[in-house]
């Protein structure tokens, strides 16, 4: 009993510096915490339509006519010649591919 | 006193000391949390910027095959300058199987470019697009002559074979580079060579004897090479 009555102990500005402190710490954390989870699902949800455009293009369904392009394939030299040929681009999901019409 | 005892007696302002501690190995826990999610996204963005990168360089391959497949002039652009390199050939005996003097193998430079609408497509682009013959044979199969056996009514028959067809070029999309290489059989129908005829008095000028001689069709592509970031 005489210990704990001699002990100092915790004034109470130390107690709410300590408290504030642990307050700013947690929010910082959760904040940290908030943004990861959020990134990491974004990335998810990235890979989950990744993997379903490529589903799409390989099965060929689900592919949305977005551009017309013309794909000019040239040989040089001496049969210098040049061929011009008319493609779509379609897409699915953030992928696209390019085929003759 | 125990020294125990006298440590909590003397503890003054521990719990900030106590906060400061927890602060740091949150801190780091949540920095690494954090560190882990921007890596698994960039990873996924990565995913998805080499699948493009693919697609990309299929299309382009798949349009060439296409090309090669649908456009007869291509073939016989390609044939006519095989039949170029050795027009210094001079034929002999009739019927006399005579392999004609051409390079085993020919590298034709060529470009792709995409456009929209007159205006350069710049979100891809193709580089080092080559075309290669190789394992070319030119044989000088059979002389014809008209029934007098007089020269100047003679159709020569010539077998061409290449033995494959390489069709390689880079694709770069957003920073990334992906080397795409397509191996083609050659084969004719009815038989691995095609049959090509004389074509004109100025030199050996091959056409495919018959229409359609030369089955772009059965170009059958033996496999395909990615060497992701690999330029040579």
């Amino acid at each position: 009993m005489k210990y704990i009555r001699n002990s100092k102990g915790e004034t109470l500005v130390e107690v709410i510096v300590s408290l504030v402190l642990f307050a700013v710490l947690l929010a910082s954390v959760t904040v940290m915490v908030q943004t990861s989870l959020n990134i990491a699902e974004r990335a998810h949800e990235r890979n989950e339509e990744t993997s379903q455009s490529v589903a799409d293009i390989e099965t060929g369904q689900s592919l949305t006519d977005v551009d017309n392009l013309t794909f000019t394939f040239s040989i040089h030299g001496e049969i210098d010649k040049e061929y011009e040929i008319p493609v779509v681009v379609k897409q699915s999901g953030g992928l696209k591919v390019y085929a003759t019409e | 006193m125990s020294k125990t005892m006298k440590h909590v007696r003397n503890n003054s302002g521990a719990s900030i000391i106590f906060v400061v501690i927890v602060a740091v190995v949150f801190l780091l826990a949540g920095a690494s949390v954090l560190t882990a999610a921007n890596l698994m996204s960039n990873t996924s963005i990565k995913n998805h910027t080499n699948k493009q990168l693919y697609y990309y360089a299929k299309s382009a391959a798949d349009v060439i095959s296409q090309e090669m497949v649908k456009n007869d002039g291509f073939a016989y652009e390609i044939i006519n300058h095989i039949g170029l390199l050795g027009s210094t050939y001079i034929t002999s005996e009739n019927n006399v199987k005579e392999e004609v003097d051409v390079p085993s193998e020919i590298v034709f430079d060529c470009g792709i470019s995409l456009f929209n609408s007159g205006v350069a497509y710049d979100e891809v682009k193709y580089d080092n697009v080559k075309i290669r013959l190789s394992g070319i044979k030119l044989i000088k199969s059979q002389k014809y002559q008209n029934a007098s056996g007089q020269d100047y009514n003679v159709v020569e028959k010539y077998d061409l074979e290449i033995e494959k067809v390489t069709i390689s070029f880079v694709t770069r999309y957003r920073g990334e580079e992906y080397k795409l290489a397509l191996d083609y059989a050659f084969s004719a129908k009815g038989g691995r060579e095609a049959v090509c005829q004389w074509f004109n008095s100025t030199g050996l000028n091959l056409q495919p004897l018959f229409n359609k001689a030369i089955d772009w069709n059965e170009f059958d592509r033996i496999f395909v090479r990615v060497h992701q970031n690999e330029v040579h």
